[in-house]
């Protein structure tokens, strides 16, 4: 265009002025104009592509390779006669995921295969579906499903029977323990499930164990209890009370020995001495309880008061054992020792158990008397 | 069906508690990578407690020979784990309460 102009307002000679003047008639007759049109349209297209957005040009990509592999089909399938409406829409649902696919990745990462891909999954693996169905309802098919069908249920019977066969002899052993058991093991694995997602750094798998094993053992034990709270005679209160502190301390003994602090005598004494003192206050008080005001309530109401005697004996134990089981451990120490340094003097004499820091201590008062009794 | 559903609660809060500490315990840093995710720390938590409250309503439901599940099991395990909670929080250093704080 600006050659044309240039040569008509100031031609380098007569013949450049001529061939532009040509130039000129031809772009104003309709074939020029039309062809001049033409490439401003695609200059302006390519300038409109190249500024639209990333993701505007995977859509058009996606669009174009999904119309075309879409149109490829229905075609394909008119031609051979067995077109459809489903596959129309299928193609026509393929072509759109395409179009979204390449919204999504954007022009630069648009994959035509993986275009192409979603187009052709969308049709054949519904058709897939379809046509594998009509084979599998095919008479070979049917017997072939139902011979492994019966070996499967065979099997199945086989081990649901071995199954419910050792949770019979187990529920037969443990009775009403088992429940005790799941409800005081699951109480810890809660609480460390809820440390494991909060940090998992955090998390120790032999902590973890130990208290489900612990809480495992004293929720089994004290659910054979838990229904006798108010027993008939004294043996049995007696009986009871032993039970339970021996499982307190049992327990308390083993999670302190799991965890390291060794496996002490002190440790399952401060727990059975705690438990043996709280596990007959709680049955006195649910007792106390039943027979005063507990009298004028319904069964219902009743349970309900039980729950919260139970609840507030459960704290009471809690806060005496948060503050006394040091003391207390500390105590038995002091006795076990005792213990053992008499008995090693009555024996034989041998007082390597004896405490040295007192004959330090001693010896140390003698060295500052004598010295300030020389000074003075 | 409501105790079906119960059921269902036992075997997928003992399936969960089993898978979790397993890769835990033998994968620690797929753990680490695993439940540091937040959205899915969250919902497994949210999960896992609903599935604990199926769970211990029907131990209690099965402690008291019933067959049909009513509203007295689920509070009485509620009541269980709250104090069975407390008290192994107090034990561990008050882990679960502190985190919220």
């Amino acid at each position: 265009m600006e050659g044309i102009i240039k040569g008509l307002t100031n031609p380098d000679s007569i013949g450049d002025f001529l061939k532009s003047l040509g130039e000129g008639l031809f772009a104003l007759s309709p074939a020029g104009m039309s062809q001049m049109f033409a490439d401003l349209l695609s200059s302006g297209a390519v300038d409109a592509w190249n500024a639209a957005p990333d993701w505007v040009q995977g859509l058009l990509k996606g669009l174009g390779v999904g119309l075309a592999i879409a149109g490829a089909i229905i075609g394909g399938a008119l031609l051979l006669g067995i077109g459809g409406t489903m596959l129309a829409i299928l193609a026509g649902i393929g072509a759109l995921g395409a179009a979204i696919y390449g919204a999504i990745v954007g022009g630069d990462n648009f994959n035509a295969l993986t275009a192409g891909g979603i187009v052709l999954g969308t049709v054949f693996i519904p058709l897939g579906g379809y046509s594998a169905g009509a084979l599998l309802s095919t008479r070979a098919a049917f017997m072939l499903g139902t011979r492994s069908h019966l070996a499967l249920s065979r099997f199945a019977g086989w081990a649901m029977t071995k199954l419910s066969a050792g949770w019979a002899s187990l529920s037969g052993v443990f009775g009403q323990m088992k429940w005790g058991a799941i409800v005081g093991g699951g109480i810890p694995s809660l609480q460390h499930f809820a440390i494991l997602l909060e940090d998992p750094s955090a998390f120790d798998m032999k902590k973890a164990l130990v208290d489900i094993t612990a809480g495992t053992l004293t929720g089994g034990s004290l659910a054979v209890l838990g229904s006798g709270f108010m027993a008939p005679g004294l043996a049995n209160k007696l009986k009871r009370v032993l039970t339970a502190s021996g499982i307190g301390g049992g327990a308390s003994t083993l999670g302190d020995w799991a965890l390291g602090d060794g496996l002490t005598l002190s440790s399952f004494l401060t727990g059975a001495l705690i438990t043996a003192i709280f596990f007959p206050l709680g049955s006195y008080s649910t007792t106390m309880a039943n027979q005063t005001i507990g009298k004028t309530m319904t069964s219902t109401q009743k349970k309900n008061l039980n729950i919260a005697v139970d609840v507030i004996n459960g704290f009471k134990q809690t806060a005496f054992t948060n503050t006394f089981k040091k003391p207390i451990m500390n105590g038995f120490h002091k006795l076990g020792d005792m213990f053992s340094n008499g008995w090693n003097r009555l024996m034989d004499g041998n007082v390597s158990n004896v405490d040295h820091t007192d004959t330090e201590q001693l010896q140390h008062d003698i060295d500052e008397k004598t010295n300030s009794r020389s000074r003075g | 069906m409501l105790v079906r559903v119960l059921n269902v609660c036992v075997v997928l809060f003992i399936c969960m508690i089993v898978t979790a500490f397993s890769i835990a315990g033998f994968t620690p840093e797929v753990a680490e990578n695993l439940f540091t995710i937040s959205w899915l720390s969250v919902s497994m938590r949210i999960l896992i407690f609903m599935v604990w409250t199926g769970t211990v309503t029907n131990a209690v439901r099965k402690y008291y020979k019933e067959n049909q599940v009513r509203l007295v099991h689920f509070r009485i395990g509620l009541l269980v784990t709250i104090v069975g909670l407390l008290f192994f929080e107090w034990k561990n250093g008050w882990p679960i309460i502190s985190s919220i704080f």
